[in-house]
Order: C-alpha cells, then structure tokens, then sequence
C-alpha cells in the first residue's frame, strides 16, 4: 500500500514537471482533415511531391516567393483549392509527426515498388534514350562506312598503280 | 587479318547485341532514382563504350612506347588503330552521355571534372589522327608521344569523380549493380570488347592496306610513274 503511494506520487510528480517542461509532442487535432485536403487539392499535393521528390529540405515556414502581379502561371486552374492550406502549413510547422507521416507518404509513392508498378508512367521520357541510341548507331554506321569507303579507295589505288609498274615493266 | 579472330568476334557481336538490348529493356527493372527511371537505359552502352575508349587509349599508349622503343611499322600501326577506336568510342560516350546529362541534370552539359577530363582525353585522341593524317614525315613519333600522354589521363578521369565534387556518379555504381542488371551490364562490357576487337582487326588491315600502298607507291616512283 504504502508502495503503491509512492508510485502514483512520483508518477503525479512527472506528469506536473513533463507538462511543465512543455516536452510533450504537439499533436495536430486536424492532421487528417489537412490530409483529405492535400489528397483533394491536386495543386498542392503536386507541389509537395515535387519538393520530396527533389529531396528538397522542405521548410513549410518558408513562406513563398510572391508572383508578380499580373504573372499567371501557364498551368490549367485545379478544380479545387483548399482553403485550410494555410491552416494546414501551421500545423506542419508545429507538429513534427505531422510532417513525417508526409515524408513517408511521399517515400512510398517514390519507392521503387511504386516504380514499377507505374513503370507506364515513368517511361514517358523514352525520347533521351531512344535519341542517345540513334547517335550511337549513327556514329557507328558512319565509322564503318568511312572504313569501307577507305579501304575500297586503298584497293583501287593500289591495283592501278601495281597495273602501270606492270606495263612499264613489260615496255 | 586473322579470319578466325574477325569470323569468332563478329558472330560474339552478332548474338551479344541483340541480347544486351533484351537484357537492358526487358529484363532489367528500373533504377531506383527519381532522376533516372527510364533513361537509365542509356547506362548499358554508355558505360561500356567509356570501357572502350580506355582500352583503346592504353593500346594506343603501350604501342606507342612499343614503337618508340623498337620502331616497329607493325607498333605504330596498331597504335594509329587503336587511336581511332579511341575517337570513335569517345564520341560515342560524350554524345550519349550528354544526351543523359539532359535527361536527368536537364543540361547537356556541366564543365565538371569527370566531363572537362573525358573531353581532354577525347581532343588529345582527336589530335593523334590528325597529326598522323595531316603531320607528313615525322608525325609517327610526334603521334606516339601523344598517345602515351593520352594514356596518363585515363587514371585522372577515373579518379575524378573521387578527387574532385562532381556531379557525375560515382566508380562504386558498376560494383553496386544486382541481379539482372549486373547481367546486362556485363553481357553489354563483353559484347563491346569483341567488338573492339573485331574493329582493331578490321582497322587494321586498313592500316596494312595503307602501307602496303605506301610500297607500291615507292615501286612505281622508281619506275619513273610518278613525280
């Protein structure tokens, strides 16, 4: 008994300096509903994949760089917007877990099982490869002929002047 | 020309090339980089033409200190062969790997060391033919001393990538590589080395062609054929 009140005393005495202390993690009470509006607001969510997949440090408390006015980007308007960005970005500044469940859900996406699941859509870059084929073939196909070419010449060359030593020889 | 070299190598490309392209396009998987993914493809003949360039400058380079000890014709020959090996293979690297730079660095090119000394080696190869095709007497020396000076750069490329900060990948890609990449890679390495082969031998007897020529030409100044 007298134990077990020493437990709870000390146990009581933690919690007071833990919270005291202000160490307990932040936890965002909208993480999920930012979530849902991240995975609606297709703006958005391609910006922050294109931060991770960059590798980029991604800073939410980096504020943007303002767009000129007038400066339209060329990209067609999302069909939605979310509203709750700016809440949203508060909330990943103040929350780290927050902020790691984004950096594991954008890991995923780029992992390499997604790759090849979606490898359909990552072979859209084919023009580099099928252009650096074309050059190595051409290179090839042009040595190849300029040595053919050479070598006939050299043939030529050689049987006609072994043809005039012959005649001069024989008059 | 060994024919039985040129008939074995010819028939090793004949199966190898069609079975690196297999390999590198539907057996191995994609690379696992963001910036790599489908034109990772490039790697299977770009790697291995870079191989070649090397072999062809150390060729070069022993036959040109093999010439300049002995003074063999046959030395220089196949050290003028190998020089332009060394051309082509180097152009075949710059080319593709620049057409690579753009795909995954969006530039065509980056003046970094791995890049500025691979395109030194490449100049100092492109000199060679020239001073032996345009040099006159003499020039297979002057050649010579420049093909065992192209040799000396061949470490530095290699090791640029570890000496200075680059943004070339590293040497350790090639031993990194698994499974069925490992396998195209090196189907891809043997299938470039008989085709090196192939391509010293038939060059080659180019250059015996040449000299040959060269004999005959003497044989018909004699005769009063010409000036």
């Amino acid at each position: 008994m007298r134990s077990l009140a020493i437990v709870m005393l000390v146990s009581a005495w933690t919690a007071v300096a833990h919270a005291q202390d202000g160490d307990a993690p932040y936890a965002s009470p909208i993480k999920d509903k930012c979530f849902e509006e991240i995975e609606k607001d297709a703006g958005w969510y391609n910006e922050l994949e294109l931060l991770f997949q960059n590798q980029l440090f991604f800073d939410p408390r980096t504020p943007a760089e303002p767009r000129p006015p007038g400066d339209v980007p060329p990209t067609h308007e999302p069909d939605y917007t979310s509203s709750m960005r700016a809440q949203c970005t508060e909330e990943m500044k103040r929350d780290a877990s927050f902020m790691a469940q984004l950096r594991s859900h954008f890991d995923e996406r780029l992992s390499y099982e997604f790759q090849r699941q979606n490898a359909g859509a990552f072979t859209t870059n084919k023009k580099h490869v099928i252009m650096a084929y074309a050059a190595f073939m051409m290179l090839l196909v042009g040595f190849l002929v300029g040595m053919f070419l050479r070598q006939r010449k050299l043939v030529a060359e050689i049987e006609r002047l072994r043809e005039d030593v012959k005649r001069s020889a024989s008059e | 020309m060994n024919r039985g070299t040129v008939i074995v190598t010819a028939v090793l490309c004949a199966i190898g090339f069609p079975a690196v392209l297999w390999l590198a396009f539907y057996e191995a998987p994609l690379a696992d980089h963001p910036a790599l993914f489908f034109n990772q493809k490039i790697f299977y003949f770009h790697v291995p033409s870079a191989f070649m360039m090397f072999a062809a400058v150390f060729v070069c380079g022993i036959y040109s200190l093999l010439f300049l000890r002995k003074r063999k014709p046959e030395h220089d020959e196949i050290a003028n062969s190998a020089a332009e090996l060394g051309v082509l293979f180097g152009a075949v690297v710059l080319v593709t790997g620049s057409i690579w730079g753009k795909a995954s660095w969006n530039t065509w090119w980056e003046w970094e060391a791995r890049l500025t000394t691979a395109l030194l080696l490449w100049m100092i190869m492109l000199a060679y033919v020239l001073v032996r095709k345009y040099g006159g007497p003499g020039s297979e020396r002057l050649g010579a001393g420049l093909g065992v000076f192209a040799m000396l750069d061949v470490p530095l490329i290699y090791l640029s990538v570890h000496i200075w900060r680059t943004v070339h990948p590293k040497t350790s890609v090639v031993p990194e590589l698994e499974g069925k990449m490992r396998i195209a890679f090196w189907v891809g390495v043997a299938t470039f080395i008989a085709f090196f082969v192939l391509l010293i031998k038939v060059r080659n007897s180019l250059g015996r062609a040449e000299r040959l020529l060269h004999d005959v030409r003497e044989q018909a100044f004699d005769a009063g054929l010409l000036d």
